[in-house]
């Protein structure tokens, strides 16, 4: 498995860029260069330089300790986004699979399909103007909108799997029910919500990101790329790098997880393994 | 003597998507009016077109379905239409036709042997498990080599003599086989059918098996039951049924069955 992962070049990539990733935001936890909230008047717009590695943004601020922090963020936001769509669409979907011809598969299918049916952008935006602007309230807005998503994927996989042989197979075997899904159904769905995963975790960096772009989510002084995006507009004919470099941030970040999600699939995919 | 297995009037109806003018689903009748008995030891051959109603038969009588009308009597054991439905039957045990969906291709060849053992109750310790399921991996013609490997590294003959160690790993006294050898080539078939056969034989098992050729039918079965849309049209014994056919079915299925 591990000579396997280490052959398939779009894991690779994936897994190293999304691992410095994640080691600059955990590292942004204990040190950054300079302090990212610390205004300098004198040393506005300045460019790369020994002291400032990435130069400094419209307050003097150190861009390099801003984009660590940001990085922070836009991890953090991806995880509990994910973690709220993938815990309750997965329950969801599968249950709705299980009881698929009765009226509660419809119900769920339904209650679901109405809150897929919103734009999610849009939607994330009115439930922000009730809830109030910020992190955590986007954050939750981003999951909620997740879970019809992992609940659709693991409805359809879960079916597919349930019409299998092997599941008349392990009833005849007098299996229960909760054995079935987890020794049988979550096993051989697994590699599909993974992928979904890694996909809903880049879209989320990026929802937080077009949020705070807004104003609506991570709120000043804390960092957020998108609110370096939107801050940059104004100097983007002075200075472009202050646009360009969380923009980048936010691209490799994207790409990382995207890359390491369909690397994961085909790893954990145990007939791909050599006879 | 009193038979092992007795299907009385037995019929299973499946409820279509599509709704008629007053909103009521339409039925199909996939089996009806299914009647024949199988003394204990014997196979009984059961032959038809697809779609005649033969794996609903398969289901019903291992209990992954209940029926609609009619019962069904394995040895002690009785399961009546309209009465609460228990599950999968004691004893009775299931080879399927495609031995690639029918082992979980994520789990090790050991477990999916063992899987009916570790759920009947029995609390063996982990070396007389293993010991057991080597037993029978050597039974069916395969080494303990198998056991540490997924089911995509076999062929489909070797996945179908995993399968069928699963299905003996109780030492159930009923057997459906719903043709099992259909997705082979014809040598690897004819070994699982010799390998069904002296099993067979070692165990007294009881066997149902479903198969639309006529040649592998007459082949492994003492009696034959011939099957058209859902109902049975002639029964008899093998030979006598393949040397005077009486119902025109059954003509028709012999005269298109190649001679060799
Ligand atoms: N769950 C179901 N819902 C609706 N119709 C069903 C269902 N299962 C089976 N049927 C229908 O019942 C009929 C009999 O099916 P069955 O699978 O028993 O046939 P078969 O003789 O095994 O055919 P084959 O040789 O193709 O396996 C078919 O027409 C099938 O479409
Ligand atoms: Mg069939």
């Amino acid at each position: 498995m591990i000579a396997r992962a280490l052959r398939h070049p779009s894991f690779l990539i994936g897994a190293v860029l999304s691992l410095l990733i994640c080691t600059v935001a955990l590292a942004s936890l204990f040190w950054t260069p300079e302090d990212p909230t610390k205004m300098r008047i004198l040393m506005r717009l300045k460019g790369p330089s020994a002291e400032f590695w990435l130069g400094t943004d419209q307050f003097g601020r150190d861009v390099a300790s801003i984009l660590m922090v940001g990085a922070r963020n836009a991890l953090l936001t991806g995880l509990v986004a994910v973690a709220i769509g993938l815990g309750f669409g997965l329950m969801l979907g599968v249950m709705a699979a299980q009881m698929k011809g009765r009226w509660i598969d419809d119900a769920i299918m339904r209650a679901l399909d109405f809150v897929f049916a919103f734009p999610a952008v849009l939607s994330a935006i009115l439930i922000l103007t009730f809830l109030g602007p910020g992190l955590v309230n986007a954050v939750i807005a981003i999951g909620i909108f997740n879970i019809p998503v992992f609940a659709r994927v693991a409805r359809g996989a879960t079916l597919q799997v349930l019409a299998r042989d092997f599941i008349r197979a392990a009833q005849l075997a007098r299996v229960p029910k909760l054995v079935i899904l987890r020794r049988h159904v979550l096993p051989n769905i697994a590699g599909l919500m993974i992928v979904q995963a890694s996909t809903q975790f880049a879209l989320a960096i990026l929802a937080e990101a077009g949020l705070s772009y807004l104003g609506l989510g991570t709120q000043p002084p804390n960092p957020s790329w998108g609110r370096m995006l939107n801050d940059a507009q104004t100097f983007l004919a002075m200075s472009p790098r202050l646009a360009l470099l969380p923009g980048l941030a936010i691209a490799l970040s994207v790409l990382a997880f995207n890359l390491l999600g369909d690397g994961l699939r085909d790893i954990l995919d145990p007939r791909l393994e050599e006879r | 003597m009193k038979p092992f297995l007795q299907v009385d009037n037995l019929a299973r109806h499946y409820s279509l998507p599509a709704r008629d003018f007053w909103g009521r689903r339409e039925r199909f009748v996939a089996l009806e009016g299914a009647s024949f008995e199988v003394p204990e030891g014997q196979i009984l051959g059961v032959v038809g077109e697809s779609g005649s109603g033969k794996s609903t038969l398969a289901r019903l009588l291992v209990g992954l379905e209940p029926p609609d009308v009619g019962s069904i009597t394995l040895g002690e054991q009785h399961v009546r239409a309209g009465e609460a439905h228990s599950g999968p039957l004691r004893d009775v045990q299931m080879v399927f036709q495609d031995p690639f969906g029918s082992l979980d291709p994520r789990m090790r060849i050991l477990d999916s042997i063992a899987e009916p053992l570790d759920h009947a109750g029995l609390s063996l310790s982990p070396d007389e498990r293993l010991s057991r399921v080597v037993g029978m991996l050597e039974r069916v013609g395969l080494g303990s080599g198998a056991l540490r490997r997924f089911p995509h590294q076999f062929s489909g003959g070797q996945r179908q003599r995993i399968a069928i160690a699963r299905a003996l790993i109780t030492r159930p006294r009923l057997l459906v086989a719903d043709e099992p050898v259909s997705a082979l080539d014809v040598s690897i078939a004819a070994q699982i059918l010799n390998l069904l056969l002296d099993i067979r034989a070692e165990f007294g098992l009881t066997m149902v098996f479903i198969s639309h050729d006529l040649g592998v039918i007459r082949y492994m079965a003492d009696r034959v039951i011939v099957m058209q849309g859902g109902k049975i049209v002639e029964a008899g014994d093998t030979e006598v049924l393949f040397a005077s056919p009486r119902h025109a079915y059954t003509e028709r299925l012999l005269s298109a069955m190649p001679r060799f």
